[in-house]
């Protein structure tokens, strides 16, 4: 996939007025357009900070941050923000004003027409699941975490930017929805394209959400930056083996899916009382399935329909690990 | 005569009197608000003025209602004016108290998702931040005005306008048969303005400040 580099810190540093250390060490990092880049690490990384410099909530003590080619310090930082969207870990809507005129805000600030802005609130209100008809003429009281977090998403989403910062934007959900919520970012995200910051201390979340990871130590420092896959199969320093924890085989079994392999042929007899999976799964729901049902091999079928498609081994699973910087899941989709 | 009988009798009295101590306590508790109002958001972010403002503002509260309408005869004759000075600047402690209280409480998330949809400081300031605090203020006002209600009964003393003249009326009268059924009156004129404070506010809250659930 080409790269484009959309955003590029150079030498980016931050240290807070009377701090004795760095929040941001000497940063430089391209961010490609239209990917979805994680940042991870534990809290005081310079994570958050990182992102807010790029929406110029935080200045850099030294150092420059390129837009599309233009150092945003010479960006008003007004302008810039209408520009980029921007959601937090408190969703932060607005308890005066109702749902719709919530998402309305930057189109309003940008000087959009009635009719359009009717439009495209009512568009964006459904994309996230909180319709308009039900919910737009209601107030942020009345809504749940996780439906305030999604009209969070469509409100930073308004005015069609093209980049999105989110700071911590599932984190005071409950995990059942976080999960619900991670799934839908990552579907609209394979409509959208956006250039997505995505802050977390959770390095799960990091992996499941990020085509790429951007991996920050105790000490302000950017430590790796890679696909999932490449963290895993070659943590960079000690912190980030450290970080990433136990399970790293496991790990990248769940990024990779059983439609992304080479499959044997299944034999012309059939494969008697081989359990049935189909293409979607992950390669880690195929393991599960292999050591729960104590069987050979697995009949891979296609989803929605019994027609078997290959099978797949109990070696084909290592080998696939064997292969590192394979295309990840995300790729492929 | 009985209370009632008196009433009938003086009512077109009660009713100027109510008008005046309406108009009274409007128009201070409205310089009040602004002068209050506006003087916390000047103050209400920096430690040291917000300090002082609010110490002033509390001593002028501790001189007795008394003494400030004697001591304005002076500078302000006698009269409405001088009563409408005093109330004033009994009205600004219980309302700067709740602006300043509003202004700095206002939702650190709400506040910092407006800087970051890209909202000017102004547009900050005015379009979350106020917002925001209006229903503090509001409370801060209603107080206000009822405390207000109560003082400007005094303002007879220096010939202010309003229900005073019937309590003190009465005062002045003690052993008289018509002094209780003046003081009566006042007190009741009292206490139906303040009623129709207490429900022009619950009103404007309705109004102005959106359903939490």
């Amino acid at each position: 996939m080409t790269s484009e580099t959309l955003i590029s810190f150079r030498g980016v540093a931050k240290t807070y007025p009377g701090a004795t250390r760095a929040a941001v060490r000497e940063l430089s990092l391209d961010i490609p357009r239209g990917r979805f880049i994680t940042l991870v690490g534990p809290s005081g990384c310079g994570k958050t900070t990182t992102m807010k410099m790029v929406n110029r909530l935080i200045e850099p003590t030294s150092g420059r941050i390129v837009l599309a080619g233009q150092d945003i310090s010479t960006i008003d930082a007004t302008s810039l923000r209408r520009r980029i969207g921007y959601v937090i870990q408190q969703v932060g809507l607005f308890p005066h004003q109702t749902i719709e005129r919530n998402v309305a805000a930057v189109p309003r600030l940008l000087g959009w027409d009635k009719a359009r802005i009717r439009d495209r609130v009512a568009e964006l209100l459904d994309l996230v699941g909180v319709p308009v008809d039900e919910f737009g003429h209601r107030y942020p009281a009345q809504l749940s975490g996780g439906q305030a977090q999604r009209v969070g998403v469509a409100r930073a989403l308004a005015a069609n930017p093209e980049i999105l910062l989110m700071d911590e934007p599932f984190g005071a959900i409950d995990p059942i929805t976080r999960v619900e919520l991670q799934d839908e970012l990552l579907r609209l995200q394979r409509e959208m394209h956006k250039t997505i910051l995505f802050v977390t201390h959770d390095i799960d979340e990091a992996m499941k959400m990020g085509d790429l990871i951007a991996v920050f130590d105790q000490t302000a420092t950017l430590v790796q930056f890679g696909t999932p896959d490449d963290i895993l199969a070659s943590p960079a320093t000690e912190f980030v083996q450290r970080f990433i924890g136990e399970g790293t085989g496991l790990h990248r079994l769940k990024l990779r899916r059983v439609r992304d392999l080479p499959l044997r042929a299944a034999p012309e007899q059939g494969v008697p009382d081989a359990p049935r999976l189909p293409a979607t799964a992950t390669l880690h729901q195929a393991l599960d399935c292999l050591v729960r049902t104590s069987a050979d091999c697995l009949i891979v079928t296609e989803q929605d329909s019994p027609q078997p498609m290959g099978v797949l081994t109990f070696a084909d699973l290592q080998r696939a690990l064997r292969e590192a910087k394979t295309p990840t899941a995300e790729d492929a989709a | 005569m009985s209370f009632w009988g008196f009433l009938i009798d003086r009512w077109d009295d009660f009713l100027v009197l109510g008008l005046e101590h309406l108009a009274v306590v409007g128009t201070s508790l409205a310089l009040a608000s602004i002068l209050g109002v506006g003087l916390s958001m000047l103050v209400y972010n920096r430690s040291v003025p917000r300090a002082l403002a609010l110490a002033i503002v509390s001593v002028i509260f501790t001189i007795p209602s008394f003494a400030l309408l004697v001591l304005f005869i002076s500078p302000l004759g006698l009269g409405p004016v001088n009563v409408i000075a005093a109330l004033t600047l009994y009205g600004m402690l219980p309302i700067m108290q709740n602006a300043v209280v509003g202004l700095r409480g206002a939702d650190p998330g709400v506040l910092e998702a407006a800087r970051g949809l890209g909202l000017t400081r102004m547009q900050q300031f005015w379009k979350v931040r106020v917002p925001l605090a209006w229903p503090v203020m509001l409370t801060g006002l209603r107080v206000a005005a009822l405390m207000l209600i109560g003082i400007a009964t005094l303002g007879y003393t220096v010939l202010g306008p309003g229900y005073g003249e019937f309590v003190f009326t009465g005062l002045y009268r003690v052993g008289t048969p018509v002094a209780l059924n003046l003081v009566l009156a006042g007190l009741l004129g009292v206490l139906l303005v303040g009623l129709l404070s207490e429900l022009l506010f619950t009103l404007l809250r309705r109004l102005t400040t959106p359903r939490s659930s």
